[in-house]
């Protein structure tokens, strides 16, 4: 019986450099902490409601009792609110260089020669770095940071800011209301095609800095978007928490992906709501990568709102000793013929744990609109786990839904055939890792998929068959 | 080699050489089958069909001894207003090596007032496996009403055909 030992080499981008944040709040979070962030950041008083709003609602909420164990989070150790530099830098020579060297190993530079377009990079709780294309401001499109946006489209902001997650949703939602800063705004106006992906990179770089992106997006009719996140944080042997909020609003017969790429350290906690409202025959492609953290619960929604929309959502879960990647899908189709296709990738070894958790609902509107749902998971070691729940709640008598998920280890004979071709037990595990995950990296742009193949590569390295 | 049909809610020892349990409900029904014995096999097929009730089945798998082995088939039919839940966990004990098993619900609903919930799980704690589960649901398909009525059927005729190859 051959059992795969993983030992995964040190975590290459696990550096930091020194902090010289120029502002903080103090640790712990009170109303007097909500207001000051609202405060600094000059805030019109409609978002101060919201936060305190938020910050309220916070307070009533507990954690969740189910899904990945959250009870070693303190909320009174962390800090809310930093600021690495006074000002959000347009050009990259402004960029201070201690940040450039954090970029440059994680080659976010390489990915700017590479012909790609607006890089708004967040290092710490606000973004440095933003540039957009001429020709796409020209067009109309808006690629901000959130607190800019909140200044100079303010009517917007407020039209759209927590209609599709509510404060409500859930106690991180809530948290992230309340203290929220730095994240992405994104409005792409009637008709415009984007043929580059907008990306952003970004990283937790302080001792206990909770990082609470809000992100943005609006695609108006007939636009169409492909947005890309890369994360990466250094290694602290304290938690970290991140608990983000993203919302993406795609109006009728537009086309929106958002594709996140995550590699926390092993010791954040990466809780994130992201939902998406699809409007008629309007697409909207969720591709969520998790590779890293110490726990992450993240299940991507959409909201099939009129008829002919249509949600695609790809899922991949890495979970290495000590992890859990509590990963999965939500799609409710509210209206007749929408459509959605859920596939999800997972691999679990050494003491990790991946859970796929999904849910599928077809309300009673939605005649004849289909679902399918397909969760696979390699599980590569005996002290590995991998658990599938999915749930699907039919109210129609007239929709087709249809869910498979199967668990295996590394099939012996491919492993078999791979080293009676000369190739190590290791260099054979890989690649039929990698060739289980390839649905899904070939639909990630393609200096993200070379990325990705090497990091699984490098999480390889050490296995002894 | 014996065959149990099963008529209670109940926890249920699977020994080595049960080769089947069956059952047909239209009731709440919480079953647990445990795997203690290293060897042992079943498959395990149920009926559920419904009017206008909401009941709720529960299957759980415990698979705790090496080597054991299930096959679970749940069909469940909802008529009028009627709303199952169906619940069906599979959990694999880091002691059970080289265990197999696989669950699968189809549901199909006659009726546009009808609804069906289904909740699979897994949860693996050993490499040495095979699971997986599978659910489907669907409402009857109308090009084949239309061709069982092109032969002659009435559509109460073509309905009752379909359902009884669909639980066949």
């Amino acid at each position: 019986m051959a059992t795969a030992n993983y030992t995964p080499p040190a975590y290459t981008a696990g550096f930091h450099d020194p902090e010289t944040y120029l502002a903080r709040t103090p640790k712990g979070l009170s109303e007097e902490t909500v207001r000051a962030i609202s405060a600094f950041k000059q805030e019109p008083e409609w978002m101060l409601e919201k936060r305190l709003e938020g910050y309220r609602i916070f307070l009533e909420k507990s954690l969740p009792t189910w899904g990945a164990d959250l009870s070693s989070l303190n909320f009174e150790e962390m800090t809310y609110f930093l600021r690495a530099q006074d000002k959000p830098a347009r050009d990259w020579d402004d960029v201070p260089d201690a940040i450039k060297t954090t970029f440059e190993r994680l080659g976010v530079p390489q990915a700017e020669r590479g012909l790609l377009a607006g890089v708004g990079a967040q290092y710490e709780s606000e973004v440095v770095y933003h540039n957009l294309r001429q020709e796409w401001t020209e067009q109309g499109v808006i690629f901000l940071d959130s607190d800019t946006a909140l200044k100079e489209h303010p009517e917007i902001v407020k039209q759209y800011f927590g209609t599709i997650i509510s404060a409500h949703d859930n106690m991180f939602a809530a948290l992230n209301t309340a203290v929220w800063s730095g994240g992405s705004f994104v409005y792409i106006p009637k008709g415009v095609i984007l043929e580059t992906p907008l990306q952003t990179y970004f990283r937790i770089n302080a001792r206990n800095a909770g990082q609470f992106e809000r992100t943005l997006i609006i695609v108006e009719e007939a636009a169409s978007l492909h947005y890309v996140e890369g994360c990466s944080a250094p290694i602290y042997s304290s938690d970290s928490l991140h608990a983000a909020v993203v919302e993406v609003i795609a109006l009728p017969e537009s086309r929106v992906r958002y594709t996140t790429i995550q590699n926390w350290s092993g010791d954040v906690y990466n809780l994130v709501t992201k939902r998406a409202v699809a409007k008629k025959n309007a697409t909207v492609e969720w591709v969520d990568c998790n590779l890293g953290s110490k726990v992450t619960m993240k299940y991507p929604s959409v909201i099939l709102q009129e008829e002919g929309a249509r949600a695609e959502i790809l899922s991949l879960a890495v979970a290495g000793s000590g992890q859990h990647q509590d990963a999965g899908a939500k799609v409710f189709h509210l209206a007749p013929n929408t459509r959605s296709l859920i596939t999800s990738k997972s691999v679990s070894y050494g003491t990790g744990r991946s859970s796929y958790r999904g849910l599928v609902r077809m309300t009673k509107k939605a005649r004849g609109s289909k679902s399918s749902v397909q969760c696979d998971a390699l599980i590569l070691d005996s002290t590995a786990r991998s658990d599938t729940y999915p749930t699907i709640d039919d109210q129609t008598g007239s929709a087709k839904v249809e869910h498979e998920a199967t668990v295996s280890k590394v099939g012996e004979e491919q492993l078999l055939y791979l080293r009676s071709r000369g190739l190590s037990a290791a260099a054979a595990t890989a690649l039929v890792v990698n060739g289980f995950l390839e649905p899904i990296i070939k639909q990630l742009p393609m200096e993200y998929a070379i990325e990705m193949n090497r990091l699984i590569e490098l999480e390889m390295e050490g296995s002894v068959g | 080699m014996s065959e149990v049909t099963i008529t209670e809610s109940g926890t249920y020892h699977v020994p080595t050489g049960i080769s089947s349990y069956t059952f047909r409900s239209n009731e709440n029904l919480e079953l647990t089958f445990l795997f203690e014995d290293s060897g042992a096999e079943t498959s395990i097929t149920g009926v559920v069909e419904v009017h206008d009730e909401a009941p709720s089945l529960s299957i759980t798998l415990r698979h705790l001894a090496p080597q054991t082995k299930a096959e679970v088939l749940i069909k469940t039919l909802v008529r009028g207003e009627g709303a199952p839940i169906c619940n069906g966990a599979i959990y694999i004990a880091p002691e059970a090596s080289e265990s197999e098993s696989y669950l699968t619900h189809h549901s199909l609903l006659l009726t546009p007032e009808s609804k069906s919930w289904s909740r699979p799980s897994l949860e693996i704690c050993h490499d040495q496996v095979k699971c997986s589960h599978a659910a489907t649901m669907r409402s009857l398909d109308d090009e084949e009403l239309y061709y069982a009525r092109t032969r002659g059927l009435s559509r109460e005729e073509a309905t009752n055909l379909l359902v009884a190859g669909f639980l066949a």
